[in-house]
């Protein structure tokens, strides 16, 4: 499944890894969300690569790699596993992703206000990435608008939409981790691979400290 | 936009809750926006209270700009859509629908 960016084009020149940054969303597009995998082996190397890197990175906040168990399933199976994380204690991206993207940030000294053009008296342009209104700086949504409620049941469409929602925050939580770095080298930046994992058409869910799942969908699907 | 309830303020978190099936985190972060905001306040006053808010209840936490209102931009989280928006007299707080619709959950200041 596939869309358009809601806003257009935009526009990414904040500075140095801002190249890196491009290659990112360009990979992003690429995603065809929510359809059978592109590459079942090239997803699983990059989600144990994502783990690999952000354990590395803060070992107190994300727990030693595990290997993900590989699902394949249909939309059910999708929602089934949706539910599961919705309803689990352990909160893999507000309780470990974001505090490690935010400790990268304060480590490197960036800021997003920093970095963003002021639009405090023109409002943003339709292009601006990130940008300012007085102190408080705002990304764009990156998308993609998808289709959701045409093809599917609301419940599953709500569920498609949580997931996409947080992948979309893995994208700017790379972007900004990369922009932070200052550099294009996206060697060492953790969320990169995850969003690799995205464009191979894997869905991570990581559902406990030594519970990782990679779903993806099955063919029949 | 739907307006069910367009200029009315919030009510208590549980009242909202139950008006408006907003999620406890954003009545979190809006509860606590609301409390930077003693008096009728400018968007731009609104906007600086929902970041020290969202920062308060989500480390790392970011608003995103969502679309476009009646008057102005909509700025809220990517994860539930509601965001808030100049108004007529003072921020509203919004739902940006999965298809872009714009449902008014009411005004930021009490």
């Amino acid at each position: 499944m596939r869309g358009a960016r809601p806003n257009g084009p935009v526009r990414f020149d904040l500075g140095p890894g801002s190249e890196a940054a491009r290659a990112l969303l360009a990979t992003w597009e690429t995603v065809d969300w929510f359809s059978p995998a592109r590459d079942e082996d090239e997803a699983t190397r990059a989600f144990a690569a994502h783990q690999a890197l952000a354990h590395r990175s803060a070992p107190e906040l994300l727990p030693p790699p595990c290997a993900a168990r590989l699902v394949r399933g249909d939309w059910a199976a999708f929602a089934a596993l949706v539910g599961r994380a919705r309803a689990s204690r352990y909160d893999w991206k507000f309780g470990g992703l974001k505090p490690l993207a935010r400790r990268h940030s304060s480590k490197r000294g960036w800021s997003r206000a920093a970095a963003a053009p002021d639009r405090t008296s023109t409002g943003p342009r339709p292009d601006d990435a990130l940008f300012r209104v007085g102190d408080v700086a705002l990304w764009t949504t990156f998308g993609p608008a998808l289709p959701l409620d045409e093809a599917l049941p609301k419940a599953m469409a709500e569920g498609a939409d949580w997931y996409l929602a947080f992948a979309h925050g893995d994208l700017v939580d790379a972007i900004e981790w990369q922009l932070a770095r200052a550099d294009d080298d996206l060697g060492e930046n953790p969320f990169a691979p995850l969003v690799a994992v995205y464009a191979a058409g894997g869905l991570p869910f990581v559902l406990g400290p030594e519970e990782a799942v990679l779903f993806v969908f099955s063919p029949a699907s | 936009m739907t307006t069910t309830a367009p200029e009315r303020a919030l009510a208590s978190p549980q009242r909202a809750a139950s008006d408006t099936r907003i999620g406890a985190r954003d009545l979190r972060i809006l509860a606590a926006a609301r409390a930077r905001l003693r008096a009728r306040a400018s968007f731009l006053v609104a906007l600086e209270a929902l970041r020290e808010a969202v920062e308060e209840e989500i480390p790392g936490g970011r608003i995103f700009h969502l679309g476009a209102g009646p008057v102005g931009p909509v700025f809220g989280s990517r994860i539930t859509g509601v965001g808030i928006t100049p108004g007529e007299s003072g921020a509203l707080v919004v739902r940006v629908k999965r298809g872009g619709e714009l449902e008014a959950l009411g005004a930021l200041e009490r």
